[in-house]
């Protein structure tokens, strides 16, 4: 057993007193000490600022001596010149209108021009009859803090400065794709005598390059020819076959514009660079058209499709339909090409529309947009000509917006519709 | 979302695709069809009774089991191939190039 017993639980004010009283030799023997080694500086000054009193604390941190400081300096004096300007706008003005001012973040300036990061409290302490007598001030080290904000803010410049710098490269990104994209397609559609043409071309995304293509050129000797296609995939990869493909088409057809022959030889072309378990592989509609000879009279068409959606005509009549190459398959994934062939014609008031199936595959609240939509669309549209119609099919494809995930490109070749006799005009 | 099982035959494996194949799924789909083990006279079937999308990434993937089967001397088939993606097989041409039965042949259960 214990020779004391245990002292009882604090139950009344006499005993918490006692405890006081016990204790309070350990902790502070004197208010003078507690003012001279605080864990705080501790200043006051007259009204005018001049130093009346000033702590050990705070003069070990600024490494003056007393009698350097009271009776000789303003608490102004010992702030950097920004600090100086904030006390004298700020500050000062403050303190006297409010008679304090809490944990204002400023530098003192330390004898040997060191600067001191501190937060500053001030008070005023008045006379009996509320007269200003003198201005007391608690200073904190903030230098703890001071770091604590500023590797904040290296750290904030750091993500800022990589977030630039990914925006940058993003910029740039993006610039490579428009160049490499532009270079998938060309430049301007060329003039073909007697017929109007109009294309567009939806990317997905600027971050990736699109596999879509078209093309339209001449093979002389009034004879062109014009191309549509998808290559499957995406990004630099399917571009590089789109570049192979448009390439090779345009080589093909000006050896032999038999479209036939032409996408045999894509087909082989692909086969052989492509094989194992990186197929590569496209869909294309190539056609070729021939001046039916006199102005006005329209084009013979002949078209060859692998594995492509069918092509749409809209007649001067104001009816439209598919112009399917069935039985043709993708090119590029069988040693021998199935092509198939058909012909038709384009007269006045007709137009050719080419497409890939982003448009058709378009996602929309009532499912997949499908060919069944498309084709009742271009009927309503027709007749309409080549700039209309993908004016019209643009809109189509705006009007999807997210629904729209897919490259898209479109080609259309409409031969002008003949000027309708009007009796009342006068022959020129 | 894909979930692929395979199972084993005494004609081959069959791997049945659960989900969809698009450009996300694409990629692990091809690494299933990798891992297969096919012998020479094998028939590798896909079972697409459970496909829910399936999107031109996915026309490469049978494409890919075709020349990996090709290369193994095996061959590839397609069954129960949904109506949409049959039409757009048949859009392609695809339809020409692999065998596409209407539902699993008998004796094709689980080994």
């Amino acid at each position: 057993m214990s020779p004391r017993e245990p002292a009882p639980p604090p139950q009344d004010a006499g005993s918490l007193a006692e405890q006081a009283a016990a204790v309070a030799p350990l902790l502070e023997d004197s208010a003078e000490d507690l003012y001279e080694n605080a864990p705080c500086g501790y200043l006051s000054t007259l009204m005018n600022g001049t130093l009346a009193k000033v702590n050990g604390t705070l003069l070990s941190w600024l490494g003056y001596r007393r009698e350097e400081l009271v009776g000789r300096r303003r608490f102004a004096d010992l702030l950097t010149i920004g600090g100086k300007l904030y006390h004298e706008t700020h500050f000062a003005p403050l303190l006297q209108m409010q008679g304090e001012v809490h944990g204002i973040a400023m530098e003192l300036k330390a004898a040997d021009g060191a600067r001191l990061p501190v937060l500053v409290t001030s008070v005023v302490k008045t006379d009996a009859a509320g007269e200003p007598l003198l201005i007391r001030t608690t200073v904190t080290d903030a230098r703890d803090r001071r770091a604590y904000e500023q590797e904040l803010l290296r750290a904030r410049r750091a993500a800022e400065e990589a977030h630039r710098e990914a925006e940058r490269s993003r910029e740039h990104l993006h610039e490579v794709v428009a160049v490499l994209q532009r270079s998938l397609l060309p430049p301007s559609l060329p003039l073909v005598p007697g017929l109007e043409t109009a294309a567009h071309y939806h990317t997905a995304s600027p971050d990736h390059l699109g596999g879509d293509f078209y093309d339209l050129f001449s093979l002389g000797g009034g004879r062109w020819a014009f191309c549509l296609g998808d290559v499957c995939g995406k990004g630099p990869e399917a571009a590089a076959v789109t570049s192979l493909a448009r390439h090779t088409l345009r080589a093909a057809a000006m050896n032999d514009p038999d479209p036939e022959a032409v996408l045999h030889t894509l087909n082989s072309v692909l086969y052989e660079r492509y094989t194992g378990d990186d197929p590569r592989y496209c869909t294309v509609v190539l056609g070729l058209l021939e001046a039916a000879g006199l102005r006005d009279t329209g084009f013979d068409i002949t078209l060859a499709g692998g594995g492509h959606p069918p092509a749409l005509l809209l007649r001067d009549d104001g009816t439209a339909r598919y112009v399917p190459t069935p039985g043709g398959v993708l090119i590029g994934i069988l040693p021998r090409s199935s092509v198939t062939v058909v012909r038709t014609r384009l007269e006045p008031g007709d137009t050719l529309v080419l497409y890939t199936d982003g448009l058709t595959e378009a996602r929309t609240p009532a499912g997949r947009y499908g060919d069944e939509q498309l084709l009742a669309h271009v009927s309503a549209l027709a007749p309409s000509g080549a700039e209309p119609t993908v004016k019209a099919l643009t809109d189509l494809l705006e009007s999807f917006g997210n629904g729209l995930d897919d490259d898209t490109a479109i080609l259309a070749l409409g031969v002008p519709a003949r000027a309708h006799e009007n009796p009342t005009s006068s022959p020129c | 979302m894909l979930k692929t099982t395979t199972r084993h035959t005494p004609d081959g494996p069959v791997l049945d695709v659960h989900g969809d194949l698009d450009f996300h799924t694409v990629p692990d789909f091809r690494k299933t069809l990798e891992g297969v083990s096919l012998l020479r006279g094998q028939r590798l079937v896909l079972n697409l009774a459970g496909l829910r999308f399936c999107d031109s990434s996915g026309i490469t993937a049978f494409l890919v089991a075709r020349n990996l089967a090709a290369t193994a001397g095996a061959e590839v088939a397609l069954t129960a191939v949904p109506e949409p993606t049959f039409r757009v097989l048949r859009l392609v041409g695809l339809d020409q190039v692999f065998p596409i039965e209407p539902a699993e042949r008998a004796g094709a259960d689980s080994a």
